[in-house]
């Protein structure tokens, strides 16, 4: 380590603490769940992870529970979700990089923003009363009348709350943070790239294709980012994927991911043995999940971005 | 490659209209939004009044809508109490790590916190509910703000990373040769030349905060009986508040809830407008 004046190393060392407790205090949020979780583990082994039950009762031997139809929600809506967000945010970053003038491109910009920041209680009440009665009228019917025989539209929209609903509304929640990330990628590409392609006479969208090529790395990292996002939200999915404890791949469906179980079952968890102690397993799955995930994004981001500085 | 100029261009024009179409797509979503708060929420407030705002919630059967005082109140306070807690360890841990960058704990922390934005903030208020609110027997306003305190706290270090990153190079190194220490020069120079982009960040992570509803859903309480009890007694925020009404099967609660949305999308707004002209100002 390189080190400094006599200050700075008084300096270093007095902050140190601060920053080694904030690692030890995520690292512990981490540990308690484990620990909160073993129980349930323990009782339950397998059957938590391949069984689909919420059974509480008053007594201990009766009660089951198994998180699969959750846990595969969560990764079935969140994959959805970033299926649907990945032509959006290309497609915003090409208009407000490349198309748009400058400033209409800057409006743009600003209404993702606000998009970005907007609170997801406000998401989720527009997709359970505007969006799902209307997806349910104008595309899950006409799309199980016409193409029923697809296993994924095979079933029978009722609600209109389901697992395409919670989709569409997460992609357009998370969007926004997918296109500022690939916006600031964009504009990181040399630009003798640029100049070169055009001065060969591309168009503009040839130019693009071939400049976002070099992105590649970096728009799967940022398609990680948002499918981990994706994953722990939990005010969106709650109000629009009908909160039913059934495993189902057919989007039509409602069916729970982990976070809205969490959110709808806590308040009672306390009063069963193994309930809280599954809710904190199923948290725990979710957690490593989400931080493996973030992780393998953020450090393929910084990756690209070392490269494309050389 | 001997493909005619002719349709390069027509594949150009597709192109780029079907771009536009789907960004224009993408945004619709935020029109449609503000529309449906505005009708909903716009009748439920000209109703009520000023009235929605000093009230306490109605009862599921009264004919009159109220307000939504406590959860307004609790959730200036707690987001409030939130920055106050997470900002300064934010900003510090910021400091550390783009001043030392070649420490290895720099280099962890830059990772970790990082990746910590994108856990579950579900996990966090299951994480405060087990550890503070079991202990002090209730659900509270302190709770509430401490775990959204630790969901800010990523959001507040990226903000600041870049308003340290921000500092010009020439500065840094204009600090560096007067002898400065780096604190000194983090108090004197960094500060000031920072400052904007500092503010922006404290009022990014507030209105981060303000508009979370995971965190607090078990650790913030629902107080509807009196505006303010304590801060160690159950609070509100418009949040949660919208969140519970909108799921409750009662016609008034729902109208508290349309309001109560426009409310928090107006204060979204202003604050939002606030911190871009903050920026807009700035210049290096």
């Amino acid at each position: 380590m390189i080190f400094f004046s006599k200050s700075d190393k008084v300096t270093f060392y007095s902050i140190l603490p601060l920053v080694v407790g904030i690692l030890g205090f995520f690292l512990t949020i981490g540990l308690f769940t484990a620990y909160q979780a073993l129980p349930s583990f323990m009782q339950f082994g397998s059957d938590l992870l391949i069984t689909s039950i919420w059974r509480p009762a008053d007594d201990p031997h009766l009660e089951a529970y198994g998180l699969a139809a959750p846990f595969i929600g969560s990764l079935y809506a969140s994959t959805l979700a970033t299926l649907i967000i990945l032509p959006l945010s290309v497609a915003l970053t090409f208009s407000i990089t490349e198309i748009l003038p400058r400033r209409i491109g800057g409006f743009l910009r600003v209404i993702i923003e606000i998009m970005g920041g907007l609170p997801t209680v406000v998401y989720g009440l527009w997709g359970a009363v505007v969006l799902a009665p209307y997806l349910r009228d104008y595309v899950m019917k006409p799309l199980h009348q016409y193409l029923g025989f697809i296993p994924i539209f095979s079933c029978r929209p009722i609600t209109g709350y389901s697992v395409l609903t919670a989709s569409l509304v997460l992609a357009v929640a998370t969007t926004p943070y997918v296109t500022a990330l690939l916006i600031e990628g964009y504009n990181m590409i040399p630009s003798k790239y640029k100049e070169g392609i055009l001065c060969l006479g591309a168009t503009k969208y040839e130019a693009f294709k071939l400049l976002f090529g070099l992105l590649k790395p970096y728009v799967i990292a940022s398609s990680l980012l948002g499918f981990s996002r994706a994953l722990g939200e939990t005010t969106i999915v709650a109000l629009t994927i009908g909160n039913t404890m059934r495993f189902t791949l057919c989007v039509f469906n409602p069916t729970h991911t982990i976070p809205s179980l969490i959110a709808s079952q806590f308040e009672s968890a306390g009063l069963y043995m193994y309930a809280l102690p599954t809710l904190f397993a199923g948290g725990f799955l979710l957690l490593i999940a989400s931080s493996v995930i973030s992780y393998v994004g953020i450090k393929m981001l910084y990756a690209w971005r070392e490269r494309v500085r050389v | 490659m001997f493909r005619s100029y002719f349709i390069r261009k027509l594949k150009n024009y597709l192109m780029l209209s079907l771009a536009i179409f789907v960004s224009v797509l993408a945004v619709i979503p935020l029109f449609s939004m503000l529309y449906m708060v505005i009708v909903e929420g716009g009748k439920v407030l000209l109703d009520a009044g000023l009235s929605f705002i000093t009230e306490l919630p109605p009862t599921p059967l009264s004919s009159s809508i109220g307000g939504v005082a406590p959860a307004l109140l609790g959730s200036v306070l707690a987001s409030t109490l939130a920055i106050a807690i997470s900002g300064p360890i934010a900003f510090l841990v910021a400091f550390f790590v783009t001043e030392f960058k070649n420490s290895s704990f720099s280099k962890i922390s830059e990772v970790v916190v990082r990746s910590f934005s994108g856990i579950p903030s579900i996990i966090v208020s299951m994480f405060v509910y087990s550890t503070v609110v079991m202990r002090m027997g209730t659900q509270s306003l302190f709770a509430g703000s401490l775990s959204l305190a630790i969901v800010a706290l990523p959001y507040a270090y990226v903000y600041f990373t870049s308003a340290m990153k921000s500092i010009p190079e020439s500065l840094r190194e204009a600090a560096m040769s007067l002898g400065m220490s780096r604190f000194k020069a983090l108090r004197y120079v960094y500060v000031g030349v920072s400052k904007k982009y500092i503010l922006t960040g404290i009022l990014m992570s507030y209105i981060k905060a303000f508009g979370e509803t995971a965190p607090l859903l078990f650790t913030m309480g629902f107080l509807m009986n009196s505006v303010f009890a304590g801060f160690l007694q159950p609070s509100n925020a418009l949040p949660i508040l919208v969140f519970i009404y909108a799921l409750s099967p009662y016609e008034v609660f729902h109208k508290v809830a349309w309001g109560a949305t426009l409310l928090l999308i107006i204060i979204y707004l202003v604050l939002f407008s606030l911190a871009r002209s903050l920026l807009k100002g700035v210049k290096l």
